[in-house]
Formats: C-alpha cells, sequence, structure tokens
C-alpha cells in the first residue's frame, strides 16, 4: 500500500515537472536560438577591437567609455542625464497620470469610450507620423507660433525643435503628450479584474471616490503598476526616446540609447556593445531595487 | 451608464465634471494634427508651403485617388497588404499572447529549480541593450528558410519580454485557492491552467493581445527583411514616407497617412467594444 | 481524458513549430539559378532605371528571366543581407557600401569584380577598344577597391559606379533677377565675391509674393536635416588650397602615405571652415531663418519658389521638387577660395587681390593658358583649382554579393550597363545621370531637351572635372571608427544654431584636441 503511495506521488511529481517543462519549453528554445545563439557574438564584441592582424581581445572600449563620459564634446554625461529626464517625466510623472486617466475612465467620466479611444491615438499610429506632424505645428513658421503671435501680440518666433534652450524640453512635452495610451489599455485591463462586489461593498459603506481609488483600486491593481513601473525602469538605459525622429541627437537632446543607435548605423559595434554592457551592470541593481521597494510598498492580494 | 452616473453623489460629479473638462483639453490637442493634415491633405504643394492658416482652394479629393494608386509595393495593392497585415498581426499576437501566458504562469505559480532565476532573466533581457545582431538573426532565419509567413511567426515565440512580466504579475495576484479546489477534485495541471487560471487572466491577457497587435501591426523592419513578397501595410506607409523625401509632395502625404490610420482605428474601435463585454464577463466561469 | 488533453495541447503547439519550420523549407529564401535578382535603390533618381537596363539586358540574353526590385528600402534591406552574408539577390545598385567592414567581417560577402574592370563594355558584341577601367573617371577607381591591406582582399574591385552627376552650389536666376535686376549680378567666381552677393540680396530687402503673401527673399538656404549639402561647396575649397590629391590622402588622414594627424586639420580646412561660417552664422543673417527646422524638400521647395537664391543641393532638385514655380536654376562650380590668392603669388590689397583674381578666373574659364601675374607653376595651380568639383559619384554603385547564384549573369549585367546603349539607358530614365565615362556623350536630341538648369550641370560634368568626394575607404575610417567629425555636433549644427553658436576656429581646435585624444587608439587598429 506505502509502496504504491510512493510511486503515485512519484507520477504525480514527474507529470508535473513534464507540465513545467513542456508549457516553458517553446519560450526557452525560442531564448536558446533567437537570443543567446545570435547575440552571443554582440555580447563579446565588447572586448574585441579590430585590427591589421584581425580580432583583438581588449577591455579599450570599456576604458574609452569612462574617460570619453568626462569630455563635454561627445556629450556622454548629458545623454545620461536626458535619459534619466525621459525616464523622469515618462515614467515618474507619466505612469502615475495614466492611472488616474485609467481611474477615471473607469468611473465612467462622460464620452469615457470616445476618450479611451483618442487617449489611445498616438500608441496606434507610427512614431514616423505622428512626430512628422507635431514638427510642422511646432515648426518656427508653423501654427502654434502662429496662434502664440496672435495671443501675445508679439511675433514668436522660437524654434522649438532646433533650439537648444528648448529641444529637449520639447521633447519631454511629447514624450508625456504621447504617452498616455498603451498604459491605460494595461491600467484598465487590471482595474476591471476587480469584482464588483468589493466596489459595492464599499460603496454601500459609505466610502467617497478619493478613499477608494487609494485604499481599495491602488493595493488591488499594484502589480500591474508595479510592473509598468518595473518595465521602464528595466527599459531605462536602452530607450532613446524619439529623439531619431525629433533632431537626430543634435541640439542637446542626446540620449544613451541614441548614442548606441548611432554608432551602429555607422557599423561601429564594439564600443556601443561595451557601453550597453556597462549599463545593463548598472541598471539591474536598480531594477531589482525598485522591484525590491514596490514590493515591500503594497503586499500582493489575489483574488 | 447613465444610471451609473446619476446614482454619484453631487461631490463625485463635480469634480467627474472637471475630469471631463481636462479630458476634453488632451483630447483635442490630440485631434488637432490630424484635423489639420485632413486639411493640408486637399491642397496643391504648393498651396501647402503657402499661408498657415487658409482653407483649401479647391477641396482635392483627388489627391486621395493619388495617395492610393501611390500606395503600392511592387505589384501588390493596399487590399492585398491589409491582409497581409492581419494574417502577420493576428498570428504574431496569437503565437506571442500563448507563449508568453504560458511562460508567465509557469514562473508565477510554481516553485521549480530556476523560477526565480527566470523571472531575474527576464527582467536582463529587457535591461540588456544588444547592438548589431541583426545580420545574425538574418542569416539564421534566411538559412533555416523561415523568411515566408508562416515561418516568421517563430520570431514572435518568444516568453521573456515585457508582456512576460506584466502577466506574470497578473497570474501572481490570481488566486490559488480554486487551482487547490481543482487539484483536490483530480484536475491535471493543465486542465487547472486552460479551465480555471487563464480564463481569470483574460482582461489583462486582452489588453496585452491588443498592445501586442498594434505593435505587430506597425512593424515594418520584419516585412522589409523577411517578407518582401507579402508586405504588409506598415512596409508601405515606411516606404511611402522614404518616397516623400525624393517626391515631395506633402498633400499625397497626409492622404496616405490618415488611409493608413483607418483600418487600425476600426479594428481599435471594434475591439475595444469586446475588450469591454469580455472584460466584464471574464471571472471565473462556474 | 485530462492527461490526453495536456498531451494533446502540448504537442499541438510544438507541431506548430515543427510545421512552421518544415513547411517554411519548401518556400524559403535563396536565388534562383537563371532568374537574375537585381535590387536597386528608388531615390531622387527614380524607380524606372532598373527595369529599363534590365529590359535592355534581356534582349541579348532571351533565355533567362530577369526580376527587379525597385524601392527606398533596398539599401537598409541590402545592408543587413551583405553583412550577414545571406543575401539572395544577384546585383544591388545603391547608395554606399562598406567595401572594408564587408570583406574583412563579413568573410568576403562581396564579389571580386576585377574581371568586370579588365573586360570591354558589352551590349550585342564587345564594345571598342578600351576596358572598363580604362573607360572609368580615374578619380574613382581607388574607391571601388578594398582600401585595407588583409591579402585576401588587396587591391581588387568590390564595387562599380553608376550613375551620378556633379553637385554644388545653385543659383535661382529667376530669384537673383527679381532682387537684383537682371544683368546687374554675375556668379560669384571667388569666395569673397559670393559674401558680396548675399550682401546685395540682403540689401536689396525684396519680397516674393507667394500665394498672395509676400515673403523676404534672403541669399541663401539649407536644411537642418542635411546639413551636408554645404560640404559640396566648403570642401571645394579646402581642396583648392590644399590641392585635390592632399583632399584625398586627407579622407584617410594621411600625408605622403604615412597617417599623420594634421593631415586631417589642414590649414585648406581651417580656411573653409572659416568662409563657412560666415555665411551660415545667424549673426548675419545671409541664410533663410527657417533652414535649421526644415527638411530638405521644403528648403528645396521654399528655393524654388524664390524665396532664397543660392542653395547648396544636386541634380536632383528639379526632378524631386514638384511644383508649379519653374524658375531658371544654374549649378555653378564652386567659387575659389579667396585665400588661394596668397597661395598663388598675387599681392596688393585684399580688394586689388580678390579683383585680379576674378580676372584670372574669367580667363581660365575662356580656355587661356598663362598670364602676366602668375608664374607658370602658380597659374596650372589655380587652373587645378578651378577645376575642382564635388560629386556623389563613388558611393553610387553595383556591388554583386558572394552568395549569388547567378555570378556570370550578374557581371555580365555590369558589362552590359558600360555598354553605350547602358549609358543612354541609363541618361534618359535617370533625365541625366550618367555614368563616370568621358568617352560617352549625351545625344544632341538629349542636349536639346534639357532644361537651363540640367544644361548647366551638363556643361560642369563636360569640362573636366578634377572630382572630389568622401571617401571611407581606408581601414582608420571603417575599421578604427574615425568619423567625419569627431564631436557629436556637425560643424554647420554648431556655427548655424540659434544658441550657443561655436565660431569655426573654436570648432577647429575642438576637433584637434579630440583627434589629438583619440590618436593613439586609432593607431592600433590600423599598424
Amino acid at each position: 500500500m506505502e509502496k504504491s503511495y510512493a510511486k503515485q506521488k512519484k507520477m504525480i511529481k514527474l507529470r508535473r515537472n513534464l507540465f513545467i517543462l513542456g508549457m516553458l519549453s517553446i519560450a526557452l528554445i525560442n531564448f536558446l536560438v533567437f537570443w543567446v545563439y545570435v547575440n552571443v557574438d554582440s555580447i563579446l564584441m565588447a572586448f574585441q577591437i579590430n585590427t591589421r592582424q584581425g580580432v583583438e581581445w581588449t577591455l579599450d572600449n570599456f576604458s574609452r567609455f569612462f574617460k570619453e563620459v568626462k569630455m563635454p564634446e561627445f556629450e556622454l554625461g548629458l545623454a545620461i542625464e536626458n535619459t534619466l529626464l525621459l525616464y523622469l517625466v515618462g515614467t515618474v510623472i507619466g505612469l502615475p497620470l495614466s492611472f488616474l486617466f485609467a481611474y477615471y475612465l473607469f468611473k465612467k467620466v462622460p464620452l469615457s469610450s470616445a476618450f479611451r479611444v483618442v487617449f489611445f491615438l498616438p500608441s496606434i499610429i507610427s512614431a514616423a507620423v505622428l512626430v512628422t506632424l507635431f514638427k510642422y505645428i511646432v515648426a518656427p513658421s508653423g501654427p502654434f507660433n502662429e496662434l502664440l503671435s496672435v495671443f501675445t501680440g508679439k511675433e514668436m518666433y522660437i524654434e522649438w525643435v532646433t533650439d537648444e534652450l528648448y529641444s529637449m524640453k520639447t521633447i519631454l512635452f511629447y514624450v508625456l503628450w504621447t504617452g498616455f495610451g498603451g498604459n491605460i489599455v494595461l491600467l484598465s485591463g487590471a482595474i476591471f479584474r476587480i469584482p464588483e462586489d468589493v466596489l459595492e461593498y464599499a460603496k454601500i459603506d459609505g466610502v467617497g471616490m478619493t478613499r477608494e481609488l487609494f485604499s481599495i483600486i491602488v493595493p488591488l491593481v499594484w502589480p500591474t503598476f508595479s510592473t509598468l513601473v518595473i518595465c521602464a525602469t528595466a527599459g531605462l538605459f536602452s530607450n532613446m526616446g524619439p529623439v531619431l525622429l525629433f533632431t537626430e541627437g543634435q541640439f542637446k537632446t542626446m540620449t544613451l540609447g541614441y548614442f548606441i543607435f548611432d554608432k551602429v548605423s555607422v557599423g561601429q559595434y564594439n564600443y556601443p556593445s561595451a557601453i550597453g554592457l556597462i549599463f545593463t551592470f548598472v541598471g539591474m541593481p536598480i531594477v531589482l531595487f525598485v522591484k525590491w521597494a514596490m514590493d515591500k510598498a503594497f503586499e500582493t492580494i489575489e483574488y | 451608464m447613465e444610471e451609473n452616473f446619476k446614482r454619484k453623489s453631487t461631490k463625485e460629479k463635480i469634480v467627474l465634471w472637471i475630469v471631463f473638462g481636462i479630458f476634453a483639453v488632451y483630447a483635442i490637442s490630440l485631434l488637432i494634427p490630424f484635423v489639420w493634415a485632413f486639411f493640408s491633405s486637399l491642397k496643391t504643394d504648393d498651396e501647402y508651403y503657402g499661408k498657415v492658416f487658409s482653407w483649401p482652394k479647391d477641396w482635392l479629393f483627388s489627391n486621395y485617388v493619388n495617395a492610393f494608386s501611390q500606395f503600392k509595393v511592387g505589384n501588390v495593392t493596399f487590399a492585398e497588404m491589409f491582409v497581409n497585415s492581419v494574417w502577420l498581426a493576428v498570428g504574431g499576437t496569437l503565437v506571442s499572447v500563448m507563449v508568453t501566458s504560458m511562460t508567465a504562469y509557469t514562473v508565477a505559480k510554481y516553485e521549480f529549480f530556476g523560477s526565480k532565476f527566470l523571472y531575474k532573466l527576464a527582467i536582463f533581457l529587457m535591461v540588456i541593450p544588444v547592438v548589431g545582431n541583426l545580420p545574425a538573426t538574418y542569416r539564421l532565419i534566411v538559412t533555416a528558410g523561415l523568411d515566408n509567413p508562416i515561418g516568421i511567426l517563430v520570431l514572435w515565440t518568444g516568453g521573456f519580454g515585457m508582456n512576460f512580466i506584466i502577466l506574470h504579475g497578473a497570474y501572481k495576484s490570481v488566486s490559488w485557492t480554486y487551482a487547490e479546489a481543482a487539484f483536490m477534485d483530480g484536475a491535471s495541471d493543465s486542465r487547472v491552467y486552460w479551465s480555471i487560471m487563464l480564463p481569470q487572466a483574460v482582461p489583462v491577457l486582452v489588453s496585452v493581445g491588443v498592445l501586442s497587435f498594434i505593435g505587430v501591426w506597425n512593424d515594418y523592419q520584419t516585412p522589409f527583411l523577411y517578407l518582401k513578397k507579402t508586405p504588409t501595410l506598415a512596409l508601405g506607409i515606411y516606404q511611402f514616407d522614404l518616397m516623400q523625401q525624393y517626391r515631395s509632395n506633402i498633400p499625397v502625404y497626409y492622404c496616405g497617412v490618415l488611409m493608413s490610420i483607418v483600418p487600425v482605428l476600426l479594428l481599435y474601435c471594434f475591439m475595444q467594444k469586446t475588450i469591454l463585454t469580455n472584460t466584464v464577463a471574464g471571472g471565473l466561469k462556474g | 481524458m485530462k492527461k490526453s488533453k495536456k498531451i494533446i495541447s502540448n504537442v499541438l503547439v510544438l507541431s506548430l513549430l515543427a510545421t512552421t519550420a518544415l513547411g517554411a523549407v519548401a518556400c524559403g529564401g535563396g536565388g534562383k539559378e537563371g532568374v537574375l535578382s537585381i535590387a536597386a535603390f528608388e531615390g531622387g533618381n527614380g524607380g524606372t532605371y532598373a527595369q529599363a537596363l534590365a529590359d535592355g539586358f534581356k534582349k541579348y540574353h532571351s533565355d533567362i528571366d530577369v526580376d527587379v526590385l525597385c524601392d527606398p528600402t533596398v539599401p537598409e534591406s541590402a545592408a543587413t543581407a551583405l553583412e550577414s552574408n545571406s543575401s539572395d539577390v544577384d546585383v544591388y545598385m545603391i547608395n554606399g557600401v562598406n567595401i572594408g567592414a564587408l570583406c574583412e567581417n563579413s568573410e568576403g560577402a562581396l564579389e571580386n569584380l576585377n574581371d568586370v574592370f579588365t573586360s570591354k563594355p558589352k551590349a550585342a558584341a564587345e564594345e571598342g577598344s578600351k576596358t572598363i577601367e580604362q573607360l572609368i573617371d580615374k578619380n574613382f577607381l581607388p574607391s571601388m577597391k578594398y582600401g585595407g591591406d588583409f591579402a585576401d582582399f588587396a587591391n581588387n574591385y568590390y564595387a562599380i559606379p553608376t550613375g551620378s552627376n556633379p553637385v554644388g552650389l545653385v543659383l535661382n536666376k529667376t530669384a537673383l533677377d527679381n532682387v537684383l535686376g537682371a544683368g546687374n549680378w554675375t556668379a560669384p567666381r571667388t569666395s569673397n565675391e559670393l559674401i558680396e552677393l548675399c550682401d546685395a540680396v540682403q540689401l536689396a530687402d525684396k519680397t516674393v509674393k507667394i500665394d498672395g503673401e509676400d515673403h523676404t527673399v534672403y541669399p541663401m538656404i539649407y536644411a537642418g536635416n542635411a546639413v551636408e549639402y554645404w560640404r559640396y561647396l566648403w570642401y571645394c575649397w579646402q581642396a583648392q588650397y590644399d590641392g585635390a590629391d592632399a583632399f584625398h590622402e586627407a579622407q584617410a588622414c594621411k600625408i605622403d602615405g604615412e597617417y599623420v594627424q594634421d593631415a586631417y586639420f589642414s590649414l585648406g580646412k581651417e580656411k573653409a571652415m572659416g568662409v563657412l561660417e560666415t555665411l551660415i552664422t545667424r549673426e548675419n543673417d545671409y541664410c533663410h531663418k527657417d533652414s535649421m527646422s526644415n527638411k530638405h524638400t521644403v528648403s528645396q521647395k521654399y528655393f524654388m519658389q524664390g524665396r532664397a537664391t543660392m542653395m547648396c543641393t544636386g541634380d536632383w532638385i528639379e526632378n524631386e521638387t514638384g511644383t508649379e514655380y519653374k524658375p531658371d536654376l544654374m549649378m555653378i562650380k564652386a567659387p575659389i577660395l579667396s585665400d588661394v590668392a596668397d597661395l598663388i603669388g598675387l599681392t596688393g590689397t585684399a580688394a586689388e587681390k580678390d579683383l585680379a583674381l576674378r580676372e584670372l578666373v574669367d580667363k581660365i574659364d575662356a580656355g587661356e593658358t598663362e598670364d602676366a601675374r602668375l608664374t607658370e607653376a602658380n597659374f596650372d595651380k589655380l587652373v587645378e583649382a578651378r577645376k575642382i568639383v564635388f560629386t556623389l559619384a563613388n558611393s553610387q554603385i553595383a556591388v554583386i554579393p558572394s552568395t549569388s547564384v547567378n555570378k556570370d549573369l550578374a557581371k555580365d549585367f555590369l558589362r552590359f550597363m558600360y555598354s553605350k546603349e547602358g549609358f543612354e539607358i541609363f541618361l534618359n530614365s535617370t533625365k541625366g545621370s550618367r555614368l563616370p565615362v568621358a568617352d560617352y556623350k549625351p545625344s544632341t536630341s538629349f542636349i536639346s531637351s534639357m532644361t537651363v538648369f540640367g544644361k548647366s550641370v551638363y556643361d560642369i560634368a563636360e569640362s573636366s572635372p578634377n572630382y572630389i568626394f568622401t571617401n571611407t575607404n581606408d581601414p582608420i575610417r571603417f575599421r578604427a571608427g574615425l568619423e567625419e567629425f569627431l564631436a557629436n555636433e556637425e560643424p554647420e549644427t554648431a556655427m548655424g544654431k540659434t544658441t550657443n553658436a561655436v565660431s569655426a576656429a573654436t570648432y577647429f581646435s575642438t576637433e584637434k584636441g579630440l583627434l589629438s585624444d583619440m590618436w593613439s587608439a586609432l593607431m592600433r587598429q590600423v599598424q
């Protein structure tokens, strides 16, 4: 009797392991083939340079970064600064705002289904198209400056994109202005999963909107919200923002992601690969810390 | 919806109307570029460079006919490109969401050797920017003969991306009690996943699916590298965009842009309805 | 039942993968023998030239098929396909390929074209007595070869030029007549005269009516997304001062075959940049105020409309800019850098020297071979300077991937392209772009159908120009990664931007400092 019970337990364990393996198999194969196999050369390139004698192993690419980051002409320090600004605006400000938007849409603000579609519009349209339209509107001789001139009574000829004083700010504005769509969809999906009865009971108990928002919705939706924060933090250093389409990194809008892209587009792989690795080592602890902090803030509630 | 709104307190209503005002301003600001593009699309190229604020002189709807005829990749027409887009987007989304869901569920709900590592791996993969891997990927796909509409779906069988993190979080918050009950009834792991846990995550799955769909729909790089014989709308738009660099006719360009938005917009409006009905119904089914 | 369901679902998913892989192999990639596959870049010159050439080629090869793909994304997909050494195309006709990197890093992704160069052009039969190598303008030959010293590739040809034309300073004659009055201006012969012309246009303060609105006419215009068009002008100045050979060597950071830092930052470059600064700086207001924010299509449009009188651009401007405004345009040779007066021994005040220089240029243009004011050597130097014309021809090329399955056919195609018939086809389908072969002349009917602008470009191309161009063939460029300019900002942007604009002298000295810092790392990769 005991023998067959032990055997049964073993069978269950085996089946479970097969199940796990089966579920993970496709993703693992894809990972091994399309990531490890394809990328191993690219990652090793960080430790190589091409010389007359062929490929040589070296740490020069790394030391080059640490040297050049102190030189303003290469704009690496500026790139780091701008990258952090993009994160600040897109994530630290943008995500909570998206959450508020999602909440009010959930509360059925009048015309909320129409708003959902309009807010999502920037995410549907190809970025190239949207930036072209935006650039035309804020062009120095374009409609936006014309309107400003009318309102202020003075001739307004501001180069919003090509003047160093304004260009990064314009890009940051654009990022915030177009960044709600995807986040609202995901957060709405999470809010919708909250059981209706929980909210009904709260309403019967006389809970107002603010309390409902902060004491019920936020904790229940926290996993989704925190994963969005974690994902944004993970992409912190590789996100180039819309810099390629706006300014190609000129007028003091350089970001790390664009710096890497620019070097790759002229066929240089070793140096940007090294920079990528450096910021992976910087980024991983930051992301894990953010994850820890987010997990600490609210306990995951299952429902 | 009206009922719901009426049942709210006056204070709530005021707050909602204020928010409505803010939303309206923001929505109008988002729509203005498209309204602008529409009016510009009806001008001649020279008119477009003329006065900033002016109505089109002759409302050239012929520009749309012009754009439609220019919207060709080789001999493939707009309609064919649309079909190719739908196939790729639907296929890619289904594959991607299914694989990611399976992976995220397993890592979230089961403890096994390496489960914590896999989560950290997913984050690591998002952090590290790998450069210069395009030629290697290209060589792999072409040598394996995967550069066709069916084979290329293999590119979307990756289970560790942003969607993994989102679905992992979603599955983590789905209660395990139902599963435990089912196990006691003799259900297998597979049945628990497909019949009990997966349906609970449907709202999140649908959201993730919508975003993936839009992403695949707008991806032009995959078609132009691997699917030259079956181009998609995204590739058509990209080429159309590039052509404008060499044949400046901005009004016609705007026509093409607006036309290309319509299918996606209609799809999204349609999907939004299904999303909403689905999410209300989503939950444990008896 | 439940167990089998689990198995079934897993098997289903895995079989999806398997069938995609298997079923896909049947219709996978790879070229076909007997079908010549051509991929061409559709750009400013339109998209019909490749098909036209293919049709012409087929006349003499009726047993094969030709498959032509011509669109603007070809260069991008070509780059990936070549880098991964897995292209299924037989001939690429694109604008720019990194021969050095493709040879060294992609295990020789390009086919050796030596036998094409040493053979004669061929349409129905072999033509003429010269090989293709002898026919092509010798200025371009070195940049068609692998420029490094890996033994497997050294001294081999890997690319062949297709069609192109001079690029440079273009004047809007109609606009200049409008502003200054017909007959009241001359095409500038020196850089000082160019600046004086800008002053005159600025002083006249005229407007042009477009669609009922008045717009100020500016002397010059450029585009912020294409500031490199300026180099069609100021690189000529650099070459005029330093000499064309020195200019070509400077592309490889070399003087007399040796790597030298100062090669990159010559006196000619410094002086040329100084004049560029005068033209582009906001303080002088010579350039249209929208220039930096404009895309090149917009700036070209403004130029055609007459909102500016001069622009550095290329022969595509008439083709690209469809408009009801059809002004008379004229491309001129780069005015002589006024500092050259000192080099050739002219004396006097600055105004006197420049006047003398202008007279000398007129004499050279008229075909005279000497002048009392100059020694023979100095006169020749000026003649050489006057011949310098910038071109993009070295980057409009055709290559054959080494993975091609129709190599002989592809090479025959290139030989056809270089026949008289191929030349005519190319010229007619691109409305004026020509192979760099001096022996081939456009037909008189074609010449008479040219616009005023087309004729001006033709005249420059026919004047036995000494072509200069940017060239990244040397290992210090393609292997060590030495870029055109080391700082992140282009010089034109740095000097022409609104806020914190930099002077030419500052930019120049910053660049020198940066090169000095990087020098040892660069040398490690090339020596």
